[in-house]
């Protein structure tokens, strides 16, 4: 066997490879049949030291996890592409195989994985950003038809005088808003007269002068989480940084197993701080958790 | 010598002349078949699979003849892995030999 004939077999057997690996391995092989003949053999006696070419095949797709009997078995199948993931061959990939192009068939595989992956993933994102959508669009709904939730009401109770809400439903009050309105206009009934507008003037204001002290511990307070949430998220983008050039490292041999998966733990703990900090975020009154 | 004997021991043989100092395919192939008479064609395998776990790293440097060529380089994790493999060779080598003494006198 001469060094092209070789070469395309070993090229032949090890076809499911991806294209890449394939010249890399191939263009070994070349170089050591090319020392070989420099130090004096014919390119028959180099090849012939490899031994049986599907052996070498079957070792050579070994080191790549692949299963060997790929190549070990002599069989009229050769054509037909097994997966480096096992022998999976669905119509898809088995249509393709007997297209011949198996190479390209390895890499159309591992597309069609990486979709059924990536729709996986966006299935369970939106199985994970579903819940809080449909909670929020639950809660516009019931804002819309409802205007005032129940206990937003009942927080009002005493500031509800002066809302006249008893005038304005009179008529048409869903059952639930019956007792305070009710309560309401009767308070409006017996104070009446001048004396009734000073006091709603008065409830007016002071109403006002506790919204706006509410208005201001609010905007304090969710100043505070959102500095605190920025600075953890800050933290928190800074730790993944540092994850990643240690997850690299590690990967490049160097012994920080223990750092890494520290690093790790403190990304998540900044995350779920900056997260914290965002759910302590006070919305309107009666609108948060 | 035994197929199988040679196959597992390949890998601490490899490892350990990539640490004596970095070198390309074809002498590491040399430099095994010095030790044990091997298949030419396995070592590459070996070596990719090596690489491909990280305990090989490669660089490509010219030569004065030819392509340049692929040297090969031993990783920290590597270094582990050879210290390891030595350890478990010396261990199977000495209860293989306690067994096979014990047989003999036994």
């Amino acid at each position: 066997m001469d060094k092209k004939t070789f070469i395309n077999e070993l090229k032949q057997a090890l076809s499911v490879l991806q294209e890449e690996e394939l010249n890399d391995i191939i263009s070994e092989y070349e170089q050591h049949i090319d020392m070989k003949q420099k130090d004096g053999l014919t390119e028959e006696e180099a090849i012939a030291d490899f031994g049986s070419l599907k052996e070498l095949a079957a070792d050579i797709l070994a080191a790549y996890h692949v299963r060997a009997d790929y190549a070990k078995e002599p069989r009229g199948r050769k054509k037909k592409a097994v997966f480096p993931d096992g022998s999976k061959t669905g119509p898809f990939r088995q249509q393709a195989g007997e297209i011949g192009a198996k190479a390209k068939t390895g890499i159309l595989g591992g597309i069609h994985g990486l979709r059924i992956f990536l729709y996986r993933l966006w299935l369970l994102v939106r199985n994970l950003a579903g819940k809080p959508l449909i909670y929020i669009k639950d809660w516009q709904q019931r804002r819309r038809d409802g205007q005032r939730m129940p206990d937003e009401e009942f927080l009002d109770l005493p500031l509800m005088e002066t809302e006249e809400p008893g005038i304005k439903a009179g008529g048409k009050e869903s059952s639930q808003e019956k007792r305070p309105s009710t309560a309401v206009s009767r308070r409006r009934r017996t104070a009446g007269g001048f004396l009734g507008t000073i006091i709603r003037a008065l409830a007016k204001f002071f109403r006002f002068a506790w919204r706006t002290v509410l208005w201001g511990l609010r905007v304090a307070w969710n100043a505070c989480c959102l500095m605190f949430a920025l600075f953890s998220g800050f933290c928190g983008l800074f730790s993944l940084y540092a994850l990643g050039m240690l997850a690299v490292l590690l990967a490049q041999g160097y012994p920080l197993a223990g750092v890494t998966l520290g690093c790790l733990g403190l990304v998540l703990c900044f995350f779920s701080a900056a997260g914290l900090g965002i759910t302590l975020l006070k919305r309107k009154r009666g609108q948060h958790a | 010598m035994n197929a199988q004997f040679k196959k597992g021991v390949l890998e601490l043989i490899v490892l350990e002349s990539v640490r004596q100092r970095d070198m390309y395919g074809y002498e590491l192939v040399e430099e095994v078949s010095k030790v044990v008479d091997v298949n030419e064609g396995t070592i590459y395998p070996l070596l990719k699979r090596l690489t491909n776990e990280h305990y090989f790293e490669t660089y490509l440097r010219e030569s004065t003849e030819g392509p340049p060529r692929k040297y090969y380089h031993l990783t920290a994790a590597g270094v582990l892995y050879r210290d390891r493999l030595e350890q478990e060779w010396n261990e199977l080598t000495e209860k293989v030999g306690r067994f096979l003494e014990e047989c003999r006198h036994g």
